[in-house]
């Protein structure tokens, strides 16, 4: 059993400062596991990376990220990454980060995907350059996923975080003509190769949290604005073990692959 | 003549994301009656009121209606089983 906590576009900007931090200082009481889904930064600064990594020192758990748009405006992504990772916050992409839990491994494959649309309404690799870049950038994305889907191994529980959507029913509330720019059936068709027991994405924040691929695997919207909570928690394993106050302590993680 | 209302809502969108002050993406624009109403959640205060600094300079004498909400972290987790 494994509690997951999970929220994505945080959106930490210069007026953030001491408004997460109470929050996430829960986190060790409530799960195993932190994943942040994208969009971590209002406008991808240094600065902005900072304050988010002030906020998050409170956490004992692991906490592992994706980078969502937001956070590749600015043009910083190495300084961005360097300072949320100076918090022991693991960025992945397209990497696949692996950690023990009282005897069960739980794997998360995170990359940032990209949009595209989804099956009877899509992009093509097609005409304009601009427009092939703009769906071969899709397609490089979700080879990513596949990928470190493919690293994360045999691990007991196999999670995908994402920024971008892999399946249409976490939009349900968005305007259909923005689909294409929320995510792609590219992500989901990957994430249903490769195989995964969830799929947490954000990036949607009129979208709903929960959706399922074509392949059955569970999909969670945590885009913060959608769960509307400090952050979900997601308890797989059976259900007598998920009652509360069943959680093994989270003292007993150990990092399984470095 | 003065602007097409829906040319107006455009501007305002393009203004909203790409203005440093709040760069919101996610704000909901539309014309209700002969006034511009926006809806949608940010962070902060601070940036749901940059909203509204930001569209009345782009809508002018069109009055604007800020009804965008602001989501803090207080509140417990949410929590959810999956077999």
């Amino acid at each position: 059993m494994i509690r997951v906590a999970a929220v994505g576009d945080v959106h930490v900007g210069r007026d953030s400062r001491g408004r997460l931090a109470p929050a996430f200082e829960t986190v060790d009481d409530h799960a195993d596991l932190l994943l942040l889904a994208g969009d971590l930064t209002q406008v991808g600064t240094e600065d902005e990376a900072a304050i988010l990594a002030d906020e998050l020192r409170g956490v004992s758990v692991p906490i592992v990220a994706v980078l969502g748009n937001h956070d590749l405006h600015s043009d910083q992504t190495e300084r961005v990454v360097s300072a949320i990772e100076a918090a022991g916050v693991q960025v992945l992409e397209g990497e696949a980060a692996t950690f023990k839990f009282d005897g069960s491994t739980v794997g998360i494959a995170g990359a940032k995907g990209f949009g595209g649309g989804f099956a009877g309404a899509c992009a093509s690799d097609f005409g304009e350059p601009e427009m092939k870049e703009f769906i071969r950038h899709t397609l490089e994305r979700a080879d990513r996923v596949e990928e470190a889907l493919d690293d994360v191994g045999d691990a007991d529980v196999r999670i995908a975080l994402l920024h971008y959507a892999p399946v249409k029913d976490t939009l349900l509330g968005e305007k259909l003509e923005i689909y294409p720019f929320l995510g792609s059936y590219l992500l989901g068709e990957a994430v249903d190769r490769a195989g995964a027991d969830l799929v947490v994405h954000g990036h949607a924040h009129h979208g709903t949290e929960k959706g399922l691929t074509p392949g059955g695997i569970r999909v969670r919207n945590v885009a913060h604005p959608v769960i509307g909570r400090p952050y979900n928690v997601y308890c797989l394993g059976p259900e007598e073990e998920c009652a509360v106050g069943e959680r093994v302590p989270a003292g007993s993680v150990e990092p399984a692959v470095e | 003549m003065s602007e097409p209302k829906q040319y107006l809502v455009a501007h305002l969108q393009q203004a909203l994301a790409a203005d440093e002050r709040v760069h919101a993406l996610d704000v909901r624009v539309k014309v209700v009656g002969e006034k511009v109403l926006l809806t949608g959640a940010v962070e902060t205060p601070e940036r749901r009121d940059a909203i509204l600094d930001v569209a009345r300079e782009c809508c002018g004498d069109v009055e604007v209606m800020n009804e965008v909400s602001v989501i803090g972290y207080g509140g417990d987790p949410g929590e959810e089983h999956l077999p």
